[in-house]
């Protein structure tokens, strides 16, 4: 920048400022309105999210802290248990993945019923289990689990007696008996969203695919499938968000076992937070947890944009 | 005349004595509000549903105490038990608690917080104004130094008084059906830990199971454990306690004994004495244990439902036992057995170690005062409640009410309960007893690793997901963690000065 | 364009299955909360007479009685406090420029970058030394102000599609900021606000995690810590008892949704359209 207009450019910042400030002042409500949102989420976000990190650098029991530099993350990696973990919530992320298939298969075929009073009914039908509350499933589920349970009442009567086990305490089975949980994995949320992408389809380009004779299959690859690409992929980084973060039916079926089989490092964290007071360490999973959603939510958004672009 | 001037003077006295009884009473400054964190559902305690007859006691006493003291107000605020020490820590440190803490003080849970508990021996040399002693120490049945020791209570000290047994009785028992016994064909109760396993098998072939254990609730894989642990690792305390020093109170491991124990490789979990632990845990599990002991189901009472003959159970679950109205079958209790060389070549003992302080007191029901109360200037009212509540009346008022009864600590079982019946019931409680060779507490406790892993390992282990060398090993790996952890976490620790093995 | 006769067959039967597999879900807590525990040891799974409806008098007096009043009080705080800072904050973005616009728009979406697990330990923390645990305000506050950027992104691009020659015309007519949010915003948009409101509430019912950790008092927990405790302690009540506890927990729900089934079902789905 040269010296000569140097002068001119603080002029101008400096009617600018002015501009701005009797801007800012002429708008004074505006900023009245957006004080609550923008203090309670600077209170409530931003400073926790950055004491995590600082607490990630700390030993520290909530009373004390002291500084012991990237012990906690040293920690983290020596963990023998931490393999364990990483590959159950794969294996949870891959699932909750594949099953997104599930409601998106129920919205289609609500989206092809001939009647649009069938479609409402069946809407409704779906949204209906709703009422009750999801934590009213824990109690249920672990009660299906048992060795007397629903499961193994059902399985003996077909004649299944031999695959009859405490589902929650084996651990070749605990896992996926976690899985198994939501069954049939038909989200009322994630079936709306699908089928409002569906509905949303133009009838025209419909009509030309009905003038070209194409079939129920090719027409679902090539026009519908597509056309609902936008609620896929969000769907896809909620359910991954989600998924990396989630840690309560681990904690309230099996409390992460037996052994570790259902252990995930969201209730390794929650677990050196409330039962080892471990308040740095519990911070470091939580920052590692936290650049692992920011990263991969990264490549997907940058995906989505070179894909749409 | 004479009558008249008597009726006169009568009634003076009277009017007299109400003058003094109105100003004592206003001079009764104990007014406010007390809040009291209590032990559990406190709901179930009004309804009379609870199953725990000492805390239903204490609760009760306290409502006389309210109602003695009408200014004062009384508000209780449940704790249920579950993760209670995490709680009632974390809420010490934000200094949240309310104004009165009950709470059982064997643990080590203040570890480095008792500065935030008001100490309360300096009262104990006082007058207690609802005793009968000249000191307030005097009141109790037993010595409060010695039964409420834990590791982070200094020496002599005083943070917890409460009500308590005066007799020494362990924490848990075995609790056996007599029907399951005899049509096992078991005559007598096992004394050994190979007795044990025979009766276990017998029961088993009179198509009972055996032993009830249930990993996923409760501390219950802990609690076998620690008997087991408690008698094998013996040798190892030993070694402990010739670098450090027995304590008088019996043989307590502290969290600094036992991190120095890890760091010098006095205590290894590959260690032949923890495999042994590990293996006679997998062998009872093998042979007594329900099949669904990874995740039993949390409804089901299988003792009293038959579905087993033996369950483990603390003095608290006694009078639930005996009063249940569907029980169709007689019961006894007895103390889990000595290991011998017949169980295991590593056996040392000749004496059995129970779990439980040297004096009794310690499974009393104890309060403390957080100092947020002196703060708020609820220290009088606190102090006069715990007064009020272990005065020797108190005491022998909450005392009528337990089971198994209030024994003087030097009076033989049998002389107080002549019952038959009622004997078999408590003979786990008194024999033997407890002495300052029997008592333990520390090596076999097993929250000696973060996250429970010591408890997952072995139920690894047991489940033959894991050998037991690698369940060795990898306890090893959680026990050098925990120690380089802990003392990176202690800087008050003087590692320097350690004593050598 | 019609389906074929075959492949209209296999999407009714289809749906039908998947739809009574959820619903036997549901009618499994009712049938069971009346059992006895010797009914559920013959037969757990078929409904069984006498139905005991003192399964419901034991578990309201187990403590769902106040759980569920907690449970009240705190969704619908939170869902009102929520909605209102949502719209206006919405409103304010949608309808007006203003200096730092952007950039305070750039950290309310930020949040979406923030997981809850992050900030989890210190917002505990935080909420102690505000001297908020056991205080039913320590579960309302973070979860008001916390900011639900979801809520206010979906909101503002709702309200920046009104016409803005309703907006003029009440300008014409001397409406201040708050006649505009009141006679022209908010009638326009009531489906997107209940809609919301909805969700607010289905999450707000649901959570465990937080109020588990902030509320230790068994008198201040909301129906769900409540009934996943009471059904995990040592020496649970009986399944049918658990289950009646189920089934009064999910009595709001049943509520809401027969008064606003239509408008959830709507607003979601143009609400979804919007992502």
């Amino acid at each position: 920048m040269s010296a000569k207009i140097q002068p001119l450019t603080q002029r101008s910042s400096k009617n600018s400022f002015r501009h701005l400030l009797s801007q800012i002042w002429k708008n004074r409500t505006l900023y009245l309105l957006l004080a609550p949102t923008v203090i309670g989420m600077v209170l409530f976000q931003y400073y926790p999210a950055l004491m995590a990190f600082w607490g990630s650098f700390h030993s520290w029991d909530g009373r004390r802290a002291s500084y012991i530099g990237l012990y906690n993350y040293e920690y983290f990696l020596q963990d023998t248990r931490l393999i364990q973990s990483w590959i159950n919530i794969v294996q949870f992320l891959i699932f909750n993945l594949l099953s997104l298939a599930v409601p998106l298969f129920v919205a289609y075929l609500i989206y092809r019923l001939p009647s649009a009073r069938h479609r409402y009914i069946y809407r409704v039908l779906v949204v209906l289990p709703l009422i009750a509350p999801g934590f009213v499933f824990i109690v249920l589920w672990r009660w299906l689990f048992s060795l007397n349970g629903g499961i193994n009442i059902i399985l003996r009567a077909v004649g299944l007696e031999s695959i009859t086990r405490v589902w929650l305490g084996d651990t070749g089975s605990a896992l996926y008996a976690l899985m198994f949980m939501g069954f049939p994995w038909v989200d009322a949320f994630t079936m709306l969203i699908f089928l409002a992408g569906f509905l949303s389809i133009s009838t025209e380009m419909l009509d030309a695919a009905a003038v070209d004779g194409a079939t129920t299959l090719r027409r679902f690859w090539s026009i519908e499938l597509p056309s609902i690409r936008g609620q896929i992929k969000v769907l896809v980084i909620l359910t991954f968000i989600g998924t990396v973060q989630d840690f309560g039916r681990s904690l309230f079926m099996t409390n992460g076992g037996p052994g570790w089989s259902t252990m995930v490092p969201g209730l390794r964290m929650y677990l050196a937070f409330t039962q080892d007071a471990d308040y740095g360490y519990a911070s470091a999973i939580g920052v590692i947890l936290f650049v692992i959603i920011f990263a991969l939510t990264l490549i997907n958004q940058r995906y989505i944009q070179g894909s749409e672009g | 005349m004479q009558g008249t001037k008597n009726r006169l003077l009568s009634m003076l006295f009277i009017v007299l004595a109400l003058i003094i009884a109105t100003s004592v009473s206003a001079q009764d400054e104990l007014s406010g509000e007390l809040t009291v964190s209590f032990w559990g559902n406190v709901d179930e305690y009004e309804a009379g549903l609870s199953d725990n007859r000492p805390w239903e006691a204490t609760y009760n006493l306290i409502k006389e105490w309210d109602e003695l003291h009408p200014n004062a107000t009384v508000t209780f605020i449940s704790q249920p038990t579950d993760g209670i020490y995490d709680r009632v820590r974390t809420q010490l440190i934000s200094g949240t608690l309310p104004d009165v803490v009950a709470i059982y003080p064997n643990d080590t849970f203040l570890e480095g917080n008792i500065d935030l508990v008001y100490d309360l021996t300096p009262h104990l040399s006082e007058k207690n104004p609802y005793g009968e002693f000249d000191t307030w120490g005097e009141e109790f049945w037993y010595d409060l130094t010695l039964g409420l020791r834990s590791g982070a209570i200094p020496n002599g000290q005083v943070y917890f008084v409460g009500n308590a047994l005066p007799s020494n009785i362990g924490q848990l028992v075995i609790y056996y059906n007599k029907t399951a016994f005899e049509e096992a064909g078991i005559t007598e109760i096992p004394d050994t830990y190979a007795e044990l396993m025979s009766a276990c098998d017998s029961l088993k072939a009179a198509g009972w199971t055996p032993l009830f254990a249930d990993a996923a609730a409760g501390p219950t894989l802990g609690w076998y454990s620690g008997w087991i642990g408690e008698q094998l690792l013996a040798p190892d305390v030993t070694r402990i306690f010739d670098a450090w020093g027995r304590p008088e109170a019996g043989n307590y491991i502290d969290e600094q004994m036992m991190m120095w124990a890890i760091d010098k490789g006095v205590v290894t979990g590959d260690n032949p004495y923890v495999l042994e632990t590990a293996r006679l845990m997998n062998e009872m599990q093998d042979r007594c244990w329900n099949e669904d002991w990874q995740a039993s189901e949390g409804t089901v009472e299988y003792f009293l439902t038959k579905r087993v003959a033996m369950t483990h159970n603390g003095f608290w679950g006694l009078p639930q036992y005996i009063e249940d109205p569907t029980r169709d079958f007689e019961f006894g209790s007895f103390v889990f057995p000595l290991i011998t060389k017949e169980s295991s070549d590593l056996a040392t003992l000749e004496v059995l170690r129970r779990y439980g302080g040297l004096e009794g007191g310690e499974i009393g029901n104890s309060f403390m005062i957080p100092t947020t109360t002196v703060d708020n200037g609820k220290l009088p009212l606190a102090l006069d409640l715990l007064q009020f509540l272990t005065a020797r009346s108190g005491n022998d008022q909450w005392c009528e009410t337990q089971f198994p009864p209030c024994i003087p600590k030097d009076q033989a079982v049998e002389e107080v309960i002549t019952d038959p019946i009622v004997q078999d019931q408590v003979y786990g409680f008194y024999n033997p007893p407890m002495s300052p060779e029997t008592s333990v507490r520390g090596i076999g406790n097993s929250d000696w690793t973060p996250d429970g892993s010591f408890i997952r390992l072995l139920g690894l282990y047991m489940n033959d997901d894991i050998t037991l060398e690698d369940f060795g090993a990898q306890l090893q790996t959680e026990y050098q963690r925990l120690a380089e952890k802990a003392i990176i976490d202690h800087p008050d620790w003087d590692t320097a000065a350690w004593p050598e093995p | 364009m019609k389906n074929s006769r075959i492949f209209n067959w296999f999407s009714y039967t289809t749906l039908t299955i998947i739809v009574a597999l959820m619903l036997v879900q549901v009618a499994m807590l009712f049938i069971m909360s009346g059992k006895d525990s010797s009914q559920m040891a013959t037969n757990p799974l078929l409904p069984t007479f006498p139905f005991n409806w003192e399964n419901y008098v034991t578990a309201w007096n187990l403590g769902i009685r106040d759980y569920l009043g907690n449970s009240i009080i705190l969704s619908f705080a939170i869902v009102i406090g929520n909605t209102i800072l949502a719209v206006v904050t919405a409103y304010v973005f949608a309808r007006y420029n203003f200096p730092g616009k952007i950039l305070i728009f750039s950290l309310i979406l930020a949040l979406m970058m923030i997981p809850g697990i992050l900030t989890l330990v210190p917002r505990y923390l935080l909420v102690r030394d505000l001297k908020l645990l056991n205080n039913l305000w320590g579960v309302i506050l973070p979860s008001v102000l916390g900011a639900n950027a979801f809520q206010i992104i979906i909101m503002r691009t709702f309200f920046e599609s009104l016409p803005e020659e309703l907006f003029e015309a009440a300008r014409i007519d001397g409406g201040g900021h708050w006649t505009l949010l009141a006679r022209v915003t908010l009638p326009l948009s009531l489906p997107i606000i209940s809609s919301m409101a909805i969700l607010q509430f289905n999450g707000a019912w649901n959570d465990l995690i937080w109020p588990l950790l902030v509320l230790n008092r068994d008198e201040l927990r909301p129906i769900s810590v409540g009934l996943v405790l009471l059904s995990t302690q040592q020496g649970a009540p009986t399944i049918g008892v658990q289950m009646a506890g189920s089934v009064i927990a999910s009595i709001p729900m049943i509520i809401i949704f027969l008064v606003g089934m239509r408008a959830f079902i709507d607003g979601l789905s143009t609400g979804a359209i919007k992502l």
